[in-house]
């Protein structure tokens, strides 16, 4: 109070009282927001964790299948060890496939690394599109089961061809890609990889599929419908032939067949 | 450890017979002295400076505001009296042979914080209005004002000049560079002092309580000072020991509030930091004294964000004679440190990986200087400077345990020379040596050398022209070679005595690092991968500015720029998370530069603001630059009345157009307001400041917080 009798400090309180009520009458809204709504669930992993695990992240896509890492929306970095965790994949609100990738110790990960997607309860074949209906929602009893079996590094191999089309396209077809699997019948939808997309309703496509190194036993085309997600059920053409791709590095050609409509 | 020996025998082969060989000139001298001080309140003004100009002669007072200059040629000169925060005064004076001239200067006080003398644009003391470059400071008034712990922070709320987490840009160069390689040379006293393998600012090795003021010199600098002064040049000028004994110590504790966001409160602890610094200066006859030392700790504001180190300065300054003196420097900074990481998620911004909790490093960095300066005559002066920088580092993180060990080497032999009244040339050699042993980067040395010469002509009282260049020769141990030759031409016209009209062009480079070109290593999710086959990147600097002093109470400046880069060196990640330095493109960035200065209402209140517009383009893609906002704001506002000071600042980073490593993640310009109350009393000076008061949160690099407000208490006196 003893500066409070002093009239020169006086002024310099009212004027600095001043510009404070000044400042605060600006509006001032505060940047970033945080992302409240998400998926929750529990991930439940099968087999060894590999020794060399570097990280396991929790990754999404508006897409399915993701052709590279550049369609992945990259979550946390979840814990190394353990039979489950749960997780919460914080998102803005949207239609989401959800999956997990692996990262061996030096090296790097790459579309092949996924080694759990969610999909449907009742059709472990059939990816699961998530919907995050606001930003406040968290959608929960989003579990995914994650397979070490199908753990692998990013590689350049890859398997590819031309796939000729005859006869009329089914209605309502919008796209088509190529897969191979691992395994005959699938059991899961890691026993596939999938190539890009390319439009239906032409008369071929010449496709490459990122496949890691593995034995692959069939190939086949799937399309998607319009409005209507990825199904398996759409398989239009297949192709049983055992295909080894051998190293990181292999680049099998001419895996060439037909689909007659 | 030739190289070493080549030092050695340069050192020793130069350091003896430079006076032998030009001896003393001229034997008809007289005396210089006087006295300067406050035309107010007639207090003496310690640390002053005095030159004669058109000369290389010159001297700063002492703590009573007395200086003299010796072994002064009889003629007549014009003796400038110069000091930050006070008007320059010149005055002319006959020197008579073997007696002694007085004069007394008393100095008006401005609120125009800017040196009238630079010292970093030419490597030698020259006026403010002699530089063709854009030059901004940072006063220690400034300094104090902040309440910060690392300069960095500071230099936030200079025009032109942003962060990216820890890598200085100066008008958009450095962009986000991993910490690998800064484009803006670090000085501190006109050393350089980066380390030898990264090659990056470490912010930590001078305590900010002990610079004096800083020099910020934009541009192109290469012609001078060789690699990394690309964008340009940061010279930190540390405090000088004082005549009498005198103490200080200085206390600040700081506690940051809980962030505007619920979701984002992941601690009940109470965030907080706090520094404590203690100098000693002391002269006795021909020897000067400095010693500081310092702890900072910190809590941090994120998990991870602690840090806890210890910092010591030394400087001695030993007077051989009035013309010659040796100063010895060490700094050395040691801690450890909470590593960052991307952050874990948008709903989590201040928590880390789980995994990377708890992840840290343990951080060392000495450096021991020494500089010789020698005046031989009136119109030869000389100095020889050796340098050692060593920097060493320990992981502790849940998935390395790297380490690293970096030394860097100097010696640079500078002599200034002034035939007539027209040239003023400068002209040196220098040698650096790097060494590094590193898990991360391997074991590898690299050597430069360099030779440089200037010209500055006065050709009219109004017209002066700085030209020069030089070479730099640099070998990696791997056989990689580069060859660097940087022009330099500036121009200066003078119209009236408060108006300036100047343009340089400039040519800079910088040699990648040793960790740009070796790096192999995991960090924060990405895999880099080496790159021993980097080439230099170089710029072409293009400015024309004008500087306008409105009597005293006014200052303005704009200035023009355009920055032609070539072969940037960029860090690339590719869609497999791999990151790897290369040479991708040529870029331009051009834009102008307006800053105010200046006060009203009888000087109780004054301001300064800075705005810079840059076009930042990839020419190779058309695409914006990565990392390069559009808009740089910075505004001041201060109320100063008797022993009180308040303020507010507020500085604006407009939304980055484009980034690398998460394009698609949401992101907002920066907005950051902060406030600030100082006095003195009862012989302590306090202050107490809140940073970032509105809460605003935005981020430098994707996936790392900015600070939420804090607030800052300092009490710091002269004991």
């Amino acid at each position: 109070m003893i500066f409070i009798q002093n009239k020169t400090t006086t002024i310099f309180l009212l004027i600095l009282l001043g510009m404070s009520l000044l400042i605060m009458t600006c509006n001032m809204n505060h940047g970033l927001e945080p992302i409240r709504s998400g998926i929750s669930g529990t991930i439940k992993y099968t087999g060894k964790w590999p020794t060399n695990t570097a990280e396991v992240r929790i990754v999404g896509s508006t897409k399915f299948p993701p052709s590279d890492l550049n369609d992945l929306i990259i979550g946390d970095i979840l814990p190394i060890g353990g039979d489950s965790t749960i997780y919460t994949f914080y998102l803005d609100p949207g239609d989401y496939y959800v999956g997990l990738v692996w990262r061996e110790r030096e090296a790097a990960w790459g579309i092949q690394s996924i080694f759990g997607i969610y999909t449907e309860p009742d059709n472990p074949l059939a990816p699961g599109l998530i919907t995050i209906p606001d930003d406040r929602a968290i959608v929960t009893g989003k579990d995914i089961i994650a397979d070490f079996a199908h753990a692998r590094r990013a590689s350049k191999s890859s398997i590819s061809g031309t796939v000729t089309f005859i006869g009329n396209w089914p209605e309502q077809s919008e796209n088509v890609m190529v897969i191979a699997s691992t395994r005959f019948p699938p059991e899961s939808l890691l026993d596939f990889a999938f190539s890009g997309l390319d439009s239906a309703n032409i008369d071929s496509i010449i496709y490459t599929i990122p496949a890691a190194p593995d034995t692959y036993r069939v190939v086949g085309a799937v399309i998607k419908k319009v409005d209507q997600p990825w199904a398996l059920e759409n398989v239009v053409g297949l192709l049983f032939k055992e295909i080894i791709v051998p190293t990181e590095d292999s680049q099998i050609e001419r895996v060439d067949f037909t689909v007659f409509f | 450890m030739k190289v070493i020996r080549i030092f050695i025998f340069l050192l020793s082969l130069l350091i003896f017979p430079l006076k032998l060989i030009l001896g003393q000139a001229n034997n008809n001298y007289g005396l210089l002295s006087g006295s300067i001080s406050d035309v107010n309140t007639g207090d003496p003004l310690p640390g002053a400076n005095i030159i004669l100009m058109r000369t290389l002669m010159g001297a700063s007072s002492d703590l009573q505001g007395n200086f003299i200059v010796n072994k002064i040629p009889a003629g007549e000169y014009d003796v400038k009296a110069s000091m930050m925060g006070y008007k320059a005064k010149t005055v002319s004076v006959t020197i008579k042979s073997g007696e002694q001239t007085s004069i007394d200067f008393k100095l008006q006080e401005t609120v125009i914080e800017s040196p009238t003398l630079i010292v970093t644009a030419s490597k030698k003391a020259q006026s403010f209005q002699d530089v063709p470059n854009s030059v901004s400071f940072i006063s220690l008034k400034e300094i104090e004002r902040r309440n910060k712990t690392y300069l960095d922070e500071v230099l936030e709320y200079t025009p032109g000049v942003y962060m990216m987490e820890g890598d200085v840009n100066i008008r958009g160069s450095s962009g986000f560079s991993l910490g690998a390689g800064s484009r803006v040379l670090f000085l501190v006293d006109g050393i350089p002092m980066m380390p030898g393998d990264s090659g990056d600012i470490k912010w930590d090795i001078v305590p900010l309580s002990q610079i004096e003021r800083v020099e910020i010199v934009k541009g192109a600098g290469s012609a001078l000072y060789g690699s990394h002064a690309l964008g340009g040049v940061i010279n930190i000028i540390t405090k000088e020991p004082a005549a009498k004994p005198t103490t200080n110590i200085q206390y600040s504790v700081g506690i940051y509030n809980k962030p505007y966001y619920p979701e984002w409160r992941w601690t009940d602890r109470r965030l907080n930091f706090n520094q404590f610094d203690i100098t000693h200066s002391q002269t006795w006859d021909n020897i000067s004294l400095l010693i500081s030392g310092g702890r900072k700790e910190s809590t941090g504001y994120q998990q991870n964000g602690f840090y806890n180190y210890y910092n010591l300065l030394g400087k001695i300054i030993y007077k051989f004679n009035s013309h010659s003196t040796l100063t010895l420097q060490s700094n050395w900074a040691s801690g450890d440190y909470g590593e960052i990481f991307l952050w874990r998620n948008q709903h989590d911004v201040y928590e880390m990986p789980i995994p990377a909790v708890g992840d840290w490093v343990n951080s060392n960095k000495f450096s021991f200087n020494g500089v010789y300066r020698q005046l031989v005559n009136s119109k030869f002066t000389y100095k020889i400077r050796t340098s050692y920088f060593h920097n060493d580092f320990q992981h502790y993180h849940h998935d390395n345990n790297d380490h690293s060990k970096a030394k860097k080497l100097g010696l640079e032999i500078q002599a200034d020379y002034q035939p007539n009244k027209v040239h003023t040339l400068t002209l040196g050699i220098e040698g650096i040596y790097d060494y590094t042993n590193s898990v991360i980067w391997g074991n590898h040395d690299a050597y430069t050398w360099a030779g440089y010469l200037q010209d500055d002509l006065r050709l009219h009282d109004k017209f002066s022209v700085i030209l020069g260049g030089r070479f730099d020769y640099h070998n990696v141990d791997t056989g990689e070679q580069e060859n660097q030759f940087n022009p330099k031409l500036g121009l200066n016209f003078r119209p009236s005595p408060l108006t300036t009209i100047r343009a340089s062009i400039g040519r800079g480079f910088r040699t990648p690092t040793l960790a740009e070109m070796f790096t192999e290593t995991f960090t924060a999710g990405f895999r880099v991968i080496r790159n021993p086959y980097l080439k230099a990147e170089s710029a072409w600097s293009y400015e024309i500015g004008m500087n306008k002093l409105i009597s005293d109470k006014l200052i303005l400046d704009l200035a023009l720029f355009h920055y032609d880069y070539k072969n940037f060196i960029e860090p690339e990640p590719d869609i497999y998370q791999n990151v790897q330095f290369t040479n991708v493109s040529k870029a331009r960035i051009r834009g102008l530069e307006f800053t105010a200065q200046g006060s009203i209402w009888k000087r109780y209140l004054s301001f300064n603001l800075g705005y810079t517009y840059m076009d930042p383009i990839d020419r190779d893609t058309g695409e914006t630059l990565a990392y390069r906002p559009r808009h740089l704001w910075t505004s001041g506002l201060t109320l100063s009345y008797s022993i009180f000071e308040a303020g507010i600042d507020f500085r604006y980073i407009s939304r980055l157009e484009r980034v690398k490593v998460y394009p698609n993640d949401d992101r907002v310009a920066q907005k950051v307001w902060d406030g600030r109350i100082s006095t003195r009393m009862l012989g302590f000076n306090l202050s107490f400041n809140v940073n970032n008061m509105f809460q605003y949160h935005y981020w430098q690099i994707e996936r790392n917080i900015g600070a939420p407000r804090n607030y800052v208490f300092t009490a710091s006196r002269e004991l």
